[in-house]
């Protein structure tokens, strides 16, 4: 069981509800998803308040978990009032927290996003840090309080999968008592089943989905990469060695020492 | 009777959602009424602070206030 701030759940994806061709396409992606957790975001009223009841009355018809996100938000103090703004609206302590450093990157601002963090914390918020593989930064995010870490696996909305195995698979081993979520950059299935081979508790992911052609197969298709990324972990998966290793057994082999035999 | 009358011709300058308005609401909620929001899942911050549900008909708005005004929306 996934477990975040003492809560646990059987589905190892967090969903974005962003981009999607129409709301109902979003819905059902949802759904066939298996996620029990969406992420939503907080914006200004548009259109006298009527998109926001739409957008809400779909999500609480899903019946899942409400993670919200300071999106968008480039200093500590934008971020620490949208967290507390969406603490108000979707009545939770979870958030997402984002602090962008860099707006061609969306690369996050880790010294702002460890100062928000513990603004937050200590506000009460359950945060759920977006971060980059760096193991300093994120120790010291665990450190400060957080029960979650969420490093990127790329650019947000790149699909590029997980560029640095080395780090994150090292922050992994570090970081044990901490629920590790890969947030951001997944584009395949093979992504997120390689994330949880590595041993990371979860992913979250958007666009990979909701910018497929089929955004309803492509969640479906995740959530059995998921299934059997975690699988494999759980299994134990072989060490990769440098030569080969004969998998049918050598003993009885026809022909063995005779005449022409050749064996080197 | 006399300070309603005194209400109806106050005008006070807010910045809500990053525009410049003229309105005559006294509190958060009036200022949803006179604004015409009819949506139903709101927050609502005034100079950055959180004005929660249960304070939107006694906290008051005065002239110069930032306001912001938001919604549940798609996010990643």
């Amino acid at each position: 069981m996934l477990e975040l701030y003492g809560q646990k759940f059987s589905s190892r994806l967090l969903i974005g509800t962003a981009r999607y061709p129409s709301l109902a396409v979003m819905q059902e992606a949802v759904k066939a998803s298996g996620a029990e957790i969406v992420t939503v975001s907080v914006r200004r009223e548009n259109a006298g308040g009527k998109d926001g009841d739409a957008f809400w009355n779909i999500i609480r018809e899903l019946n899942v978990k409400v993670l919200p996100n300071t999106a968008g938000c480039y200093s500590v103090e934008d971020a620490v009032s949208t967290a507390e703004l969406a603490r108000e609206l979707f009545n939770t302590k979870w958030i997402k927290l984002e602090v962008i450093g860099d707006k061609a990157t969306l690369q996050p601002d880790v010294v702002g996003t460890l100062e928000a963090t513990k603004i937050l914390l200590a506000d009460g918020f359950e945060v759920f840090p977006y971060c980059t593989e760096d193991l300093t930064v994120a120790k010291r995010l665990a450190d400060a309080g957080c029960k979650v870490v969420m490093p990127w696996g790329s650019q947000i909305g790149s699909g590029k999968g997980i560029l640095h195995e080395e780090a994150l698979r090292r922050m992994r081993a570090e970081l044990r008592g901490v629920s590790l979520v890969i947030d951001a950059g997944l584009g395949a299935p093979s992504h997120a089943a390689k994330a949880l081979e590595m041993g990371y508790d979860a992913v979250l992911l958007n666009t990979a989905v909701a910018g497929s052609g089929d955004p309803v197969r492509m969640a479906k298709a995740f959530a059995h990469a998921l299934d059997a990324g975690r699988a494999a972990f759980e299994a134990g998966m072989m060490k990769p060695r440098e030569i080969a290793q004969p998998s049918t057994p050598v003993t009885g082999t026809p022909f063995a020492n005779t005449a022409n035999a050749r064996s080197s | 009777m006399q300070k309603a009358a005194l209400h109806e011709k106050t005008v006070i300058a807010l910045t809500i959602n990053g525009e410049r308005k003229q309105v005559r609401a006294i509190t958060p909620r009036e200022l949803l009424t006179e604004l015409e929001l009819e949506g139903e899942f709101f927050a609502i911050a005034v100079n950055r602070r959180v004005i929660t549900r249960t304070r939107w008909d006694e906290s008051i708005l005065r002239d110069g206030d930032s306001v912001e005004i938001v919604t549940p929306r798609q996010g990643g």
